[in-house]
């Protein structure tokens, strides 16, 4: 292990947009993906992720190695995330969801998709369609009618126009 | 706009959903089909329902609000910060029932003063079902339980002198009998105070018991062999004393509190039938309520003062 050496072992990552990133391999391997590769032995030149861009990555292994110097505290491991994913919109944290999928990180997968949630809340059903990218195939009779059997939920929906 | 779309593959909307609100997620069954239908699937749901039971967000409680008008309403309070607070929700009482007879769940069962007249609400999906008993039941002790092999809620309505099961999923009466198996239980006509209220813990239904001559008891009902049976009381209970019930994080608690509080969790499954003793002693001289909210427990001590005891810090 990197500890016994004295060195950190240093992985090269790269997005699907040819940008190099290095993270300290302690870190990088919260992701199973990137684990795998490490024990069998691929990781020695450069991790290609092809799925992930390069602005995402780089949100990505912030949180690597902002999670990774918490020692074992779920509460302030917890805190952490809710800090770290506060100030993202919706188009960064469907990018992180996808990341955090592809690089098979449960602890970041659950936190973004519980704060897309939480975006979600209040929103009305044009916003997520909007921002989902989901065609309505619904005729209009249809969509009255699901919507007319749970009226009461339209109650303290956000007004539309914002983002 | 276009640039700003989002395609996440159904697998992963289907995560996100998980962690919506019921109303959300009603709501949403208005986005699409596919929405639709990813919703109103089954293990969908259940997942949702197991998903809610395990997030710490066991700190909602219905209040009875009061209104000017005649309809009967509940308000929606929460628990947060060592301090309640009502929420800017109000949902009005299924069928003019008002009268909360026991809870499992998140399911209510409701009567008025006919007792008689029997609603099984769930506030979340604001919906309810009407059941009518065959007789008025107002000496009667209920309990809500859910056999967790069928999936089936239970409604057990016990009497002095015969008991009634409701199945929901057969949507009928499934039993009434005029006797009770075991030895005389006679739930109903508890001359103490008014009828104990069934506290539903893993799908089963337990009442303390009590007869000022005679001693306290703890008994079940077991939907899944739909059968009463007796729980043991731990060894160094004063048998003469008042206990309570209730429900400890998804375990069943016991507590009585003459002069000090003691509390008693069983380990969870009807085959443990110890109730194991975790807790302490506190030299309280009040008459306390008990719940617990999240890893703390609450007591509540008439009107406004609580008490917040957190059992991992002492």
């Amino acid at each position: 292990m990197a500890a016994e050496t004295g060195t950190p072992t240093t992985l090269t990552l790269k997005s699907n947009d040819d940008e190099l990133f290095s993270v300290a391999e302690s870190a990088a391997i919260l992701s199973v993906t990137i684990r795998n590769m490490v024990e069998d032995g691929c990781a020695g030149g450069v991790i290609p992720l092809d799925n992930v861009d390069g602005k995402t990555l780089a949100s990505v292994i912030t949180y690597m190695n902002g999670i990774s110097a918490i020692p074992a505290d779920e509460e302030k491991k917890k805190s952490y995330r809710d800090k770290f994913l506060s100030d993202k919109d919706f188009e960064t944290l469907a990018d992180m969801v996808l990341a955090a999928n592809y690089l098979n990180m449960s602890c970041l997968m659950d936190a973004v998709s519980a704060k897309i949630a939480q975006v979600m809340e209040k929103k009305s059903v044009g916003w997520v369609r909007r921002k989902f990218g989901i065609e309505n195939d619904y005729t209009p009779e249809e969509e009255a009618a699901v919507k007319e059997e749970h009226k009461w939920t339209f109650e303290g929906v956000e007004t539309d126009d914002d983002n | 706009m276009a640039d700003n779309k989002s395609h996440l593959p159904p697998e992963i909307v289907e995560i996100i959903l998980s962690n919506l609100s019921v109303k959300c997620l009603y709501r949403f069954k208005s986005v699409s089909k596919s929405w639709n239908t990813i919703i109103r699937d089954p293990v969908f749901i259940q997942n949702h329902i197991q998903k809610s039971k395990h997030s710490n967000s066991h700190n909602l409680f219905l209040t009875r609000a009061m209104s000017s008008t005649s309809s009967i309403r509940f308000s929606v309070v929460e628990f947060d910060d060592e301090k309640f607070q009502t929420l800017p929700v109000v949902i009005e009482a299924p069928f003019g029932c008002g009268l909360v007879l026991c809870f499992c769940d998140g399911i209510l069962l409701l009567t008025n003063r006919s007792y008689q007249r029997l609603v099984l609400w769930n506030p979340s999906t604001r919906t309810a079902e009407k059941l009518w008993h065959r007789n008025g039941c107002s000496k009667a002790s209920f309990g809500l339980c859910r056999d967790p092999n069928t999936d089936d809620f239970k409604v057990v309505v016990a009497d002095w002198y015969h008991y009634s099961v409701y199945s929901c999923k057969k949507k009928s009466w499934i039993m009434m009998k005029k006797e009770y198996e075991i030895e005389y239980t006679g739930l109903g006509f508890n001359p103490r105070s008014t009828s104990p209220k069934g506290v539903c813990v893993d799908g089963v239904s337990y009442w303390v018991w009590s007869r000022p001559t005679t001693v306290t008891k703890i008994v079940y009902y077991d939907p899944r062999d739909d059968k009463f049976k007796f729980l043991r009381l731990p060894e160094n209970v004063d048998r003469c004393k008042i206990i309570y019930l209730v429900n400890v994080r998804g375990s069943l608690g016991m507590y009585c509190n003459f002069c000090k509080v003691q509390i008693w969790t069983k380990e969870n499954g009807v085959s443990s039938k110890e109730l194991i003793r975790v807790e302490y002693k506190m030299p309280f001289w009040f008459s306390l309520k008990l719940c617990s909210v999240r890893n703390k427990i609450v007591f509540h001590e008439n009107k406004d003062r609580l008490i917040i005891y957190n059992p991992c810090e002492k």
